[in-house]
């Protein structure tokens, strides 16, 4: 018998409290009965007959489990709005990042381009962890909240099919790390460009050369349509007609400015302290390189749009 | 492409079923041990671990109504259908029967009948 308190003891040990006495109680009973009826049927039951018994009706936490099975964080109904928030808010805070440690590099913290990578990832993983972390107690409050008998899945209680976006090809559907990782770029370059302009005060000096800063100065407008246009694609989340002849518009005119850019130097050749001894020609070398990566991925993304607008 | 393997079928089949098997059988007083022998008895096999904490859940939901008895030196706790289980109970058993006499007729069908 005594082996019997011992195991129902581990099954209540894993249940809530609440419900351990009682779930104890006619687990106890149960067994009992089972023993019971064994013992009728072999005269005397063993030791070894009784763990036997309990090892067939299962580890203590599988029948802890059987009885209160445990409830998620988040309800299923609430998990499609959990997981959009998430990426809503995550996306929100990586752009953010980027401006802060953009801010403070062009502002003379010194750092290399490895430190300013680093920056960004630790300064968006500082504020992720928070807002994770807060966006999954707040959607867990709202599960304990929640009608139990709601099957209904949050956020869709109103909408009718004639709402619905046109049935399209899986292409046409807009992913938010796209947008927000597009978004980050276009306002680093921004930043970028008109720092000297931003911080007038402080007296800062461009990182470009004269030429460069006079080519991306004329290509602002370009950037901006983009930032525009990423905010657009938060609220659409799909590729149009219009929309993707937008896009090649766009990096048509990135795909120039890159090449007008890679006929001169673009930076100029200071011992500016974010260089971090690196060489004046590494530099050159690598933004050269950053250039030649830049024109290609937009050269691959004009060919796509082109190929979806024609097969559209 | 992701199979269901046959012992999951038949585990989502059963589930239903072993709730209006477990109403069915409550209309008299039993306790765990005996409702399981008595389900068993009449070709329904399922296990102590599916059965006890199912009879707890209706019991929660307000289909079942529980009393501790002593018996043989110890106590027991035994269910009956409560009046709302009872309400339950004869939806159940309507839309089994209008499932059965639906299904029946479909599973009986020959393949190689001509179809329309």
């Amino acid at each position: 018998m005594d082996m019997v308190e011992r195991y129902i003891a581990a099954v209540q040990r894993e249940l809530p409290e609440k419900k351990r006495d009682d779930i104890g109680r006619e687990l106890q009973a149960n067994i009992l009965d089972q023993i019971e009826a064994l013992e009728a049927q072999l005269g005397s039951v063993s030791d070894a007959e009784v763990a036997e018994l309990l090892k067939t009706m299962g580890h203590p936490r599988t029948v802890a489990f059987q009885f209160c099975p445990p409830t998620p964080l988040v309800t299923a109904q609430l998990m499609p709005l959990y997981l959009h928030t998430l990426y809503m808010v995550l996306g929100v805070l990586f752009v953010i990042s980027t401006i802060e440690v953009t801010g403070r590099w062009l502002g003379g913290t010194e750092m290399g381009l490895l430190l300013f990578m680093k920056g960004i990832a630790s300064d968006f993983l500082a504020s992720a962890y928070f807002a994770f972390t807060a966006i999954t107690i707040g959607f867990a409050v709202m599960s304990r909240s929640r009608k139990k008998e709601t099957t209904e899945v949050a956020g869709t209680c109103k909408w009718s099919p004639e709402k619905l976006p046109p049935a399209g090809k899986s292409w046409q559907y807009i992913s938010l790390q796209d947008i927000f990782t597009e978004l980050a770029t276009l306002l680093f370059l921004v930043m970028l460009i008109w720092y000297p302009l931003w911080r007038a005060d402080s007296g800062a000096q461009s990182l470009f050369t004269d030429d460069a800063l006079t080519v991306l100065s004329w290509f602002t407008p370009v950037i901006v349509i983009g930032i525009v246009h990423s905010l657009w694609q938060l609220r659409t989340r799909l590729w149009s007609r219009p929309m993707l002849m937008l896009n090649i518009s766009v990096n048509s005119a990135f795909l120039m400015a890159s090449i007008v850019l890679l006929t001169g130097p673009v930076l100029k050749n200071s011992e500016a302290a974010w260089l971090d001894g690196l060489g004046a020609a590494i530099v050159d070398r690598s933004i050269q390189a950053l250039l030649v990566g830049v024109a290609l991925i937009v050269t691959y993304e004009i060919v796509r749009d082109i190929r979806r607008l024609l097969r559209n | 492409m992701a199979t269901a393997s046959p012992d999951k079928l038949k585990l989502e089949l059963r589930r239903g079923v072993l709730v209006l098997a477990v109403l069915a059988s409550l209309r008299e007083p039993h306790y765990g041990y005996s409702l399981r022998k008595q389900l068993q008895g009449a070709g329904v096999d399922i296990d102590e671990g599916t059965l006890y904490p199912l009879i707890r859940r209706l019991a929660e939901q307000g289909l079942l109504d529980s009393e501790w008895k002593q018996g043989e030196g110890r106590e027991r706790r035994y269910y009956r259908l409560s009046t709302l289980g009872t309400e339950r109970l004869e939806q159940l058993t309507q839309e089994w029967t209008s499932l059965n006499s639906a299904i029946g007729p479909l599973l009986l069908r020959d393949p190689n009948e001509e179809q329309y």
